[in-house]
């Protein structure tokens, strides 16, 4: 038979070496977007079950001489198993498992829980408040993923540990409460079994990795975009956990919260290997570079490729038949207090010099841009502030309560002394996790109408839909994630009525420039997420809404007619 | 029909585009819901192709470019007596500096970053 080159398998088996007749390694590239085309004599490919499968058809065509072939078949049947399985779990043609489980489960959590036991890899992107966690448990819920660590964010842990002891109370569940590792079968006073679940923050997983890796059969990140950069202790250590157990699940309706190179690092705790090298991964999807802030060229395409390899499971409310009450957004340009703008204005220029000057230590360039980024941006948010407070206040005396976001303290000290006959609960980084329980409490027990949280603090923040459908952003967030995480608290299941959120904004300051980087990474995860999304939707007038506020405004301060306050409402 | 008619009838629409060109595709599509009469890549000049043509009003479209280089154009087409308005659909808010007359002609920017927030 005709050969075309040679082919070596790595140690360990991490790659495949393969050097071809010049004419065939041209096709080889063409075919395999992932290799660089820069790159001659030997080509390496990553021996990812998928890489092997498209490699077994091309040497059926091309032919090489060499060692480990049987390798490279056998990882190209376990692929074709796989995917078989997912398409049948997807198209429904496979029934879901069964799982015992004290709580009512809908079909499309079955098949995501099925899925990621199937699969032992899986992201799940379903959107915000379609019950993530709920999966989770019924993973968690056999045996075989047991002792499993539940990684979540700092303020959540208890949270888990309530939804576990309702839905699961049969599991023992601990959670860690120290960054160094101790012994969990022992308390003070007595000993008890290993924790089945082990519940822990983001923040102590560096310090117990090590620990936890020898023991655990499974993972689950709960809102994963926290395993978006890798250059971490933590990242490291989620890697370690990741790389050591059998199953794992990330959980996010917003995976990644800037660019999509971050998908890479987010993927590598989730499915390890499952997307190439880095190398590969960069040179197929990327357009500029590798890294955090690599855009890929084509996030429609490769929202597509991950749905399809059954790496990413995500349905929208509408696809699972469980839409809310309509949410409409508005954008509301207030007009700004000039003068704080005017006062940074001079060290801001220096800054911005300093920036853009060809030379210089990057170090110093580094600490003036975030400098550049907090002078102007808290500059824009006490702008605004004074403004933000009074429509806030228009709103509480219409008898609403108010979820209201921002980020810096100074911003809040404003809007605190303009709202001071308010009753108001803090949220923010500021207070300690007894201290936001509080703050949640008294705001949805109605002894608190506003809640003031920071931009950086809700996510995964469930209870406040049952009493409050307001959302008034006082402050932008530089990504998009963060604003629909923040929306996510109000606008998801239990919500009975159409949620109102406001973005309070002003044509000077950061605001103009936050909104455009939104938009340039908002297209990266929609793409990336909801690759058949319409290319244009209309947006949607609620002048309902509207008129029901001015008439409650009116009944409360008599007939004296408000000036117009909104311009436009439109929906999400 | 203004550029200002125009501005407030697009921005009434949300785009989902990755590139230029999807975005392009996203405005052909809300013109002919709006049912309007719109040319494509009009050829101006033998240099200048503006993006769109709706009657005697020029829409073009961008996705990045440096600021200069869009208000060279610009101003290339405000010369031309077969265009009397203009919009610039822009995902750049630096482009919102373009001023509000070229050649006594309007100029109109929809920054779609806003709508983006919605």
């Amino acid at each position: 038979m005709k050969t075309y080159g040679t082919m070596a398998v790595s140690e360990h088996d991490h790659f495949v070496e393969l050097k071809f007749l010049p004419h065939v390694a041209l096709k080889f590239k063409r075919l395999f977007p992932k290799i660089d085309k820069q790159s001659i004599g030997a080509l390496r490919l990553s021996m990812t079950p998928e890489n092997c499968r498209d490699l077994e058809w091309f040497l059926d065509r091309y032919p090489v001489e060499g060692d480990g072939f049987e390798k490279i078949v056998a990882q190209s049947a376990m692929y074709r198993v796989k995917m078989t399985l997912v398409e049948k779990f997807l198209t429904g043609q496979q029934e879901p498992m069964s799982f015992e489980l004290d709580c009512e489960k809908r079909d499309y959590q079955l098949v995501a829980a099925s899925l990621g036991l199937t699969t032992g890899n899986l992201l799940l992107a379903d959107d915000v408040g379609l019950g993530k966690s709920l999966v989770a448990f019924l993973m968690l819920s056999q045996a075989r993923t047991r002792p499993a660590v539940y990684v979540t964010l700092t303020h959540l842990p208890p949270q888990v540990k309530a939804m576990l002891a309702k839905f699961a109370p049969w599991l023992a569940v601990q959670i860690i409460n120290k960054g160094q590792p101790y012994d969990l079968t022992r308390t003070r006073r007595k000993s008890m079994p290993y924790p089945d679940i082990i519940v822990m923050s983001y923040s102590k997983l560096s310090g117990w990795a090590e620990t936890l890796a020898n023991v655990s059969k499974s993972v689950i990140f709960d809102e994963c975009q926290e395993l978006r950069r890798s250059a971490s202790a933590r990242y490291d250590a989620a890697k370690h956990l990741a790389d050591h157990v059998e199953f794992r699940l990330g959980m996010s309706a917003t995976p990644i919260y800037n660019y999509g190179g971050e998908i890479f690092n987010v993927m590598e705790c989730i499915a390890p290997g499952a997307l190439g090298s880095p190398q590969e991964f960069f040179t197929e999807w990327c357009t500029d570079g590798s890294g955090d802030k690599s855009t890929i060229k084509d996030p429609a395409a490769f929202g597509v490729y991950m749905r399809e390899s059954g790496l990413m499971l995500r349905r929208t409310r509408k696809e699972v038949g469980r839409e809310l009450p309509p949410c409409y957004a508005d954008v509301q340009h207030v007009e700004a207090d000039l003068l704080a703008l005017e006062q940074v204005s001079k060290t801001c220029a220096e800054l911005a010099e300093m920036l853009l000057k060809a030379s210089g230590a990057g170090i110093d360039k580094m600490r003036a841009a975030e400098e550049f980024d907090w002078r102007l941006r808290q500059a824009t948010g006490v702008a605004k502030a004074p403004y933000v407070a009074e429509f806030v206040r228009l709103l509480v005396e219409a008898g609403e309560k108010v979820v209201l976001y921002g980020w810096h303290h100074a911003v809040y000290a404003i809007w605190k002394d303009k709202l001071n006959d308010i009753p108001i609960a803090m949220y923010t980084g500021q207070e300690s996790i007894p201290q936001k329980e509080e703050a949640k409490r008294r705001f949805i027990s109605g002894e608190a109408r506003v809640l003031m949280m920071s931009l950086r603090a809700g996510a995964g923040l469930d209870g406040l839909q049952g009493s409050c459908n307001l959302v008034v952003f006082g402050e932008l967030d530089w990504s998009p994630g963060v604003h629909e995480q923040n929306i996510g608290r109000v606008w998801r299941d239990g919500q009975e009525n159409s949620v109102n959120v406001y973005f309070m904004v002003c044509d000077d300051g950061s605001d103009p420039f936050m909104v455009e980087v939104n938009g340039v990474k908002e297209q990266q995860i929609k793409g990336i997420r909801d690759p058949n999304e319409e290319l244009v939707e209309k947006l949607q007038l609620d002048p309902d809404r509207i008129k029901n506020l001015a008439r409650q405004y009116l009944a409360k301060h008599g007939a004296k007619k408000p000036e117009p306050l909104f311009e436009e409402v439109s929906e999400v | 029909m203004t550029a200002r008619d125009l501005h407030g009838i697009i921005g009434r629409y949300n785009f989902n585009y990755s590139h230029e060109v999807a975005l392009q595709e996203g405005i052909a599509r809300v013109l002919t819901i709006e049912q309007m009469e719109f040319a494509r890549e009009v050829a101006l000049t033998q240099r200048d192709r503006i993006d769109f043509m709706v009657g005697r009003l020029g829409i073009e479209v961008k996705v990045g470019h440096p600021l200069a280089q869009v208000m060279r154009q610009l101003h290339r087409y405000a010369q031309l007596e077969q265009v009397d308005e203009l919009l610039l659909v822009t995902n750049r808010c630096r482009h919102a500096m373009v001023p509000e007359q070229i050649n006594g002609k309007p100029v109109e920017v929809l920054f779609l970053g806003w709508g983006l927030l919605r």
